[in-house]
């Protein structure tokens, strides 16, 4: 059951990509989102075979390897954590393909859009099922190539084009990171399977954790690697509420979370997811595109996940995941509905006024879950996070930080979308269509921190509630009474994204330019060159202008069909 | 991406050579307007901003030219210093968010000039 449930959105993908011609966009997305949603039936299946039932199974589908007695095996795993997370992305990944519908009308190249969103899912699927670090690999470059092709998706507007580029760059450090680490792993364990590493690790490994980190910064945009998701909003509204908020960028986090025990280097996540908090989230104070506000708050929101691995707190983590997930891909599908009908204006300071619609209070709910009020799916565990992250002081400080910044940039992104007066256009009314996603995505979300939300708290878990409810009502008294930051020097280190972008450019792109110009001009121009092409073309004219001045044919002949005796001999 | 690497050509018209003092008034005039709404989204207030800001230009008018001149150098300067990181450029200017997202095709009238082998079949 569970393979056909991370087959199926693949399936339904290349179908329609094959048969596009045939059936049209309108057709290709029809059965894109049918596959989708046999798939999401499957899998809700499985989640109840494992989470209510308590079954623990392992489906092995096909023998991919042997090398002596290490095995490797293509399969899906049924653990608890896997199964709510693919849940998580098949049912994001529905209600994104029917929302896409809606949206991408009008659009063109829709065959192309709706099956690499499915095959994407796809390769999600396969990464988050996968027992061992091959099979993840798959999945991980999957993700990546669809998201390179989902963001160019406007290929004639030259900005998408960078920015896919730029997504794919980055990624590829990462990417680097992972392939080391697997390398790593395998030298170090003799087995690319978790369950196998896990079961023969003696000590943590502390260079095998960096490269996975490596991987993890980037594909999770964590702090001095996020510039590429704020780019990566070139792409179409319902790409940012799937890739970019749900799926690809929890892979970094994902994959630490299942590694929990074979690497080590938990100070640098907690470092790193730390920083980013703040220093993301304060990207976010200064942004005007309400996508980029979202995009940076994920980036916010994943400091929060890799803090949370750091301190050895990975349900909270995965939990994290699942919650944020959905909240932030409804927030992502209410900032489309509210673009959709200003006409593509995603400035926030032209936003507001006008009658309140599905989408506005989409990002009224949205908000207040990322900023973590009481009765909101995300609250229940962020808070777990902050609790668990106040063992340290350094992730203490930080996180109550990160919550005073959430809520500070929330309410200025709810007062000026909804609240102020704003330019007087009219609106246009979302397609009923994307409005039955957007309230999908809300009720779906809020029951399910419902479900998870624990009544029951100690006295020291209330102290850390009450410090964090604290400084989140001081980021929205900031938000409100304090909305516009123009203090000359933090704002301009701010406003121009901490020259984060200025020092990448400067220090490690120049200098990669540098050292690969002078690889073509000292070995490729040169060396190669002149042994290869150019060296080869004056040794055979040289040896032709001796043949010639001789000539003598038979001479050639007998020369010919010794070569020929020599050729078959060798050959054997 | 699209703020950074393509502003508007109007965007950097103060700074254009060869114009009349003129010229440079009115337009470092408009460019500081822009500035405040960029910074001000709330209109109410923005209108304050807006009449603190022709109070300045109007003191100024009975200078001499050499004083102007000087007087729009050091206005350029805080133009520069005050400008906002990210400005306002509408969807579908150069630079704004929709620019050059679904580029129409070619007009039909140029595949009919096409010789037949070549022309797209309709």
């Amino acid at each position: 059951m569970v393979v056909g449930g991370v087959m199926m959105p693949i399936i339904g993908g290349v179908i329609g990509l094959v048969m596009g011609r045939k059936i049209g966009g309108e057709g290709s997305s029809k059965l894109n989102i049918r596959s989708m949603r046999v798939s999401v039936v499957m899998i809700s299946m499985e989640l109840y075979e494992v989470v209510i039932n308590g079954v623990k199974k392992e489906v092995k589908i096909w023998e991919w390897m042997r090398e002596g007695v290490e095995r490797v095996e293509c399969g899906v795993i049924e653990e608890r954590e896997v199964v709510e997370m693919m849940w998580m992305v098949v049912v994001v990944g529905s209600i994104v393909e029917e929302y896409s519908r809606w949206y991408m009308k009008g659009e063109g190249e829709r065959v192309r859009f709706m099956s690499i969103v499915s095959i994407f899912i796809g390769s999600m699927l396969i990464l988050v099922g996968s027992e061992n670090m091959l099979q993840m690999y798959i999945g991980w470059e999957g993700i990546g190539i669809c998201s390179y092709i989902l963001i160019s998706y406007w290929s004639s507007r030259r900005e998408t084009g960078k920015a896919g580029m730029k997504a794919m760059v980055i990624n590829r450090i990462g990417d680097m990171g992972i392939m080391l680490g697997i390398g790593k792993g395998y030298v170090s364990y003799g087995s690319v399977s978790y369950g196998v590493m896990k079961s023969v690790v003696i000590e943590e490994d502390r260079i095998m954790g960096i490269m996975i980190i490596m991987g993890v910064m980037t594909k999770s945009s964590q702090m001095g690697m996020q510039t590429w998701l704020s780019d990566a909003m070139e792409g179409p509204t319902p790409v940012s509420a799937l890739i970019h908020a749900a799926t690809l960028v929890t892979a970094g986090v994902y994959v630490v979370v299942r590694m929990e025990g074979i690497i080590g280097g938990k100070e640098i996540m907690i470092g790193i997811g730390g920083g980013s908090i703040v220093y993301i989230g304060m990207l976010g104070v200064y942004a005007q595109d309400i996508k980029k506000i979202i995009a940076y708050s994920t980036g916010s929101q994943l400091g929060y996940m890799v803090l949370s691995v750091g301190v050895e707190s990975s349900n909270n983590s995965i939990s994290h995941v699942v919650n944020h997930g959905m909240v932030k891909g409804m927030l992502f599908m209410s900032a489309g509905g509210i673009i959709h009908s200003r006409k593509e204006e995603q400035d926030i300071r032209k936003m507001g006024g006008g009658v309140m619609s599905v989408s506005k209070m989409g990002v009224i709910i949205g908000s207040m879950g990322i900023m973590g009020i009481e009765y909101s799916s995300v609250y229940e565990s962020k808070e777990e996070i902050i609790r668990e992250s106040s063992m340290s002081r350094y992730g203490e400080i930080s996180s109550e930080l990160g919550v005073c910044i959430t809520s500070y940039y929330s309410i200025r992104m709810i007062k000026r979308v909804v609240v102020s007066e704003g330019k007087k256009r009219k609106e246009e009314e979302e397609e009923e269509g994307m409005k039955r996603s957007i309230m999908w995505m809300s009720i779906i979300g809020v029951v399910i921190g419902y479900m998870k939300r624990e009544w029951e708290r100690e006295e020291w878990e209330e102290e850390i509630g009450i410090k964090e409810k604290g400084m989140m009502i001081i980021g929205i008294v900031m938000g409100i009474w304090k909305e516009k930051i123009k203090e000359r020097r933090i704002g301009r280190w701010i406003g121009k994204k901490w020259y984060n972008e200025v020092w990448q450019n400067r220090w490690i792109g120049g200098k990669v330019e540098e050292i690969g110009r002078e690889i073509v001009e000292g070995i490729d121009r040169k060396i190669l060159e002149e042994c290869g092409r150019k060296g080869s073309r004056e040794v055979m004219s040289g040896v032709e202008r001796v043949v010639r001045r001789r000539g003598n044919v038979s001479k050639y002949g007998i020369g010919m069909v010794i070569g020929i005796i020599m050729w078959g001999w060798s050959c054997g | 991406m699209g703020n950074q690497v393509s502003m508007p050509a109007a965007r950097a018209a103060p700074f254009a050579p060869n114009l009349t003092h003129k010229q440079r008034v009115t337009r470092l005039y408009r460019h500081a307007l822009r500035t405040a709404r960029d910074w001000e989204p709330d209109f109410d207030l923005f209108v304050k901003d807006a009449e603190k800001i022709q109070a300045r230009f109007k003191k100024n008018k009975h200078l001499t030219i050499q004083e102007g001149q000087r007087l729009v150098e050091a206005g350029l300067k805080e133009l520069i210093a005050n400008r906002h990181p990210e400005p306002y450029i509408p969807p579908f200017a150069p630079g704004g968010t929709a620019y050059q997202r679904n580029i129409p095709c070619p007009p039909e009238d140029v595949n009919d000039l096409l010789p037949p082998p070549e022309r797209r079949i309709r």
